[in-house]
């Protein structure tokens, strides 16, 4: 098993520790189904989760994964902190580390957090989202549901629509499912695109009907309200219009496609009427992917030595 | 008998270059500068370069108001390690120097300095752009530079005024092609793979040739700080050919860092205008060994020890520069010594209107404002080691060549061998 220190974007696992987590899955998919979803893997390990950001899915999917391993887990959220009180970022990673953290998962709207706290903790550190960067805990689940629905990434098209500008769903993404060798495309308003996406490793379609009848995967992102205000869009109503998946789009779609989206979802906007509920929206599969990745994730960075076969849940003990 | 000879070296100026020893006086003038002369106390400068000393037109001392981060002492004693014998200061302190009492505080704070401080004013009443400051009451006061750097609020009718009205003073207006607030980092491969806002070199062109347009309307002496856009200098370079009264400077950090240091997360590489591709640094070094750019400048900022932990995206504009700017030149640039002193020393003193005590031609009468360089010297700088109080440096641990020996300020010695006297 190769050793990895920290998940802080895509680039710190590659290929070969992504297929090795999306493996790892299958076991704790099977966990996950047991009567008692639990097994002591990571018992007496400390998992702190450090919300700089609001969000309730991905911190909860984060304790979930903990704690089904067994791990005690620190919450840590900004608004009840004293962050509010001025302390600073480092301060704050010492105090943590100091308390006695295996893990660190940390969410920040600024780029790079996760890596300049690498520098001031020995702790495992694990990227929840920094800014527009990278969300590779996201990226690693997406994997697993597209593997699940496919057998593997390799070869699929991909189309990806959006604000891709200012995602950091879409840029790891980008990065996990090139590395597993699916053909990434792009589709966006030209406002929404980076400005140097000519030298990503993806096409650009500016058609989403186009796009459409192509892809195995559409990957849709969501659409901020906000960004009408920056007259990045004209309005929400012309975005829907064009770079929306209305019913009469998702008619285009093979049989064989599936619908994705990292939630959560403007509805009306860039997914519209009962489309999430379709068979081939695997919308709330993601999520449930989402905490046995990260089962997979935690154990694959603090988990070393402890074999899983024979992993039996906790029989009597409560969570 | 002289007081100090200078003993050993290579006396560099605009004439040229020759061996000589130096004596200064009791004035504190250079009184001798030839063979063989005999002095009461000696300072060894054989192999080295004696030359005046590099001039400053771009540095914030953050005092008054924010003394915890740089004060005028820590600023000039940076600033004479570095081999820089004037300063010029950047008016938004706090007070900002916009009045005539503000410009009075700052003459008298020079008992504080090791090295001569020029002060420029700001163009602006708090910098803010909304009103004219009293330009030619601190004009009279001796204020000979007037600047103003945040762009956000500057409109260019009220800068055309600025414009027109100091004409009459004989004052140079300072404008740096950025406005601040739009992008953290160049727009480019970088920002895009890291998700930052970043801001397009084009922005950077459009403000300087709109600067040059206004100077060539009004009749105004204008020069561009900061510049980091190859195409920039082109336009400013057109401009002077066209009869505008126009001048530029370029950082060494915009000749020696590409924003691929971004990728480090590191705050230090976040500065205003952004660090540009490698093409650009390229081309800018050949702008410089071509001479289109007038002087290089350190924008000596000082950032706060919370600061420097800050992530990249909510971290200040600006690094320090006055201890290395020497070095990274002469490193950095494939140029002879005598253009690079041009650049750091001679043109400077000019802009800043004090080329009768810095700069220019070492003879006798002259100001003892000299530096002695060790030029092949090769040397690590080190934040620890650094008279700045701040730790902002984009150089610290790079291996370097170029270094000061000594630096005198009206003829007494301020650094010796490396190390401040006082």
């Amino acid at each position: 098993m190769t050793s990895t220190k920290h998940v802080r974007g895509v680039d710190d696992l590659g290929k070969d520790s992504i297929l090795e987590i999306l493996e790892l899955s299958n076991h704790f998919l099977e966990v996950s189904n047991r009567r008692i979803p639990k097994v002591p893997a990571l018992r007496g390990k400390t998992v702190a989760s450090l919300f700089f950001e609001d969000s309730t899915r991905t911190r909860l999917s984060f304790e979930k994964a903990a704690k089904r391993l067994s791990a005690d887990v620190m919450n840590f959220s900004v608004s009840s902190s004293s962050v509010k009180k001025g302390e600073s970022l480092r301060d704050t990673i010492e105090t943590i580390s100091s308390m006695g953290a295996e893990a660190i998962v940390v969410r920040h709207k600024s780029v790079g957090v996760p890596w300049m706290i690498t520098e001031w903790t020995d702790a495992s550190v694990v990227n929840a989202g920094d800014g527009a960067h990278e969300h590779p805990t996201q990226s690693l689940a997406d994997c697993y549901t597209i593997t699940r629905q496919f057998g593997s990434v390799e070869g699929k098209r991909i189309v990806i629509v959006g604000d891709i500008k200012h995602s950091r769903v879409a840029r790891s993404n980008v990065k996990a499912f090139s590395a597993l060798g699916a053909k990434v495309a792009l589709v966006a308003p030209p406002t929404l695109l980076p400005s140097s996406v000519d030298n990503w490793p993806v096409d650009v379609i500016e058609d989403l009907d186009v796009a459409i009848k192509e892809a195995d995967v559409l990957y849709l992102l969501r659409m901020q309200l906000e960004r009408q205000k920056e007259s990045l869009v004209p309005s929400l109503r012309e975005y829907t219009n064009f770079y929306g998946l209305t019913l009469d789009r998702s008619q285009k779609l093979q049989k064989s496609s599936i619908i994705m989206h990292p939630g959560p979802m403007n509805r009306g906007v860039e997914i519209t009427g009962d489309i999430p509920a379709f068979p081939n929206a695997l919308i709330t599969n993601q999520v449930g992917n989402g905490v046995i990745v990260r089962m997979a994730v935690l154990y694959h960075l603090l988990g070393s030595g402890v074999g899983l076969a024979g992993l039996h849940s906790e029989g009597e003990e409560d969570g | 008998m002289a007081d100090l000879v200078i003993k050993g070296g290579t006396v560099l100026d605009k004439s040229g270059s020759r061996k000589a020893d130096v004596a200064i006086g009791a004035d504190g003038n250079i009184s001798q500068i030839g063979t063989d002369i005999d002095g009461e106390r000696e300072v060894d400068a054989a192999g080295c370069i004696v030359s005046s000393g590099l001039v400053d037109l771009n540095s914030d001392f953050c005092q008054p108001g924010n003394e915890e981060i740089e004060t005028i002492e820590s600023g000039t004693r940076s600033a004479v390690l570095g081999g820089y014998t004037a300063v010029m200061l950047m008016p938004h302190t706090s007070p900002a120097i916009h009045s005539a009492a503000a410009v009075k505080e700052m003459q008298s704070l020079r008992s504080e300095a090791l090295c001569h401080i020029e002060l420029s004013g700001s163009l602006t009443l708090d910098g803010l752009g909304d009103a004219l400051s009293p330009i030619g009451e601190m004009a009279s006061l001796g204020v000979r530079f007037f600047t103003h750097s945040n762009l956000a609020s500057l409109d260019l009718s009220l800068l055309r005024r600025a414009m027109e009205y100091s004409s009459r003073f004989n004052v140079t207006i300072g404008l740096t092609p950025f406005v601040g607030g739009n992008g953290h980092m160049n727009e480019g491969n970088v920002s895009s793979d890291l998700g930052i806002r970043g801001v397009a070199i084009e922005e950077e062109e459009i403000l300087t040739y709109q600067f040059v347009k206004m100077a060539k309307l009004t009749g105004a002496r204008v020069h561009l700080q900061q510049v980091s856009s190859p195409k920039a200098i082109e336009i400013i370079s057109g401009a002077k050919a066209d009869g505008v009264s126009v001048t530029c400077e370029v950082s060494p950090h915009h000749f020696a860092l590409t924003d691929e240091e971004v990728r480090s997360y590191r705050s230090v590489y976040k500065v205003a205008p952004p660090l540009r591709t490698g093409r650009e640094v390229e081309a800018i070094k050949k702008l410089i060994t071509s001479g289109q750019v007038d002087a290089i400048a350190t924008s000596h900022t000082p950032n706060s020890l919370q600061e420097v932990d800050l992530p990249f995206e909510e971290a200040p504009y600006g690094v320090i520069g006055l201890e290395t700017a020497f070095a990274v030149s002469v490193t950095e640039l494939n140029l002879p010594l005598h253009e690079i002193m041009s650049a750091m020393s001679w043109v400077p003193a000019e802009i800043a209107g004090i080329e009768a005590t810095h700069g220019g031609v070492l003879s006798e009468g002259r100001p003892g404002n000299l530096i002695v360089i060790e030029e092949d010297t090769k040397w690590s700088p080190s934040i620890s080691q650094m008279a700045s109080k701040s730790t902002n440096s984009p150089f610290d641990g790079h291996q370097l060549q170029g270094k000061i020996r000594h630096t005198f300020i009206n003829g007494e010695a301020v650094v010796l061998h490396g190390e401040t006297q006082r």
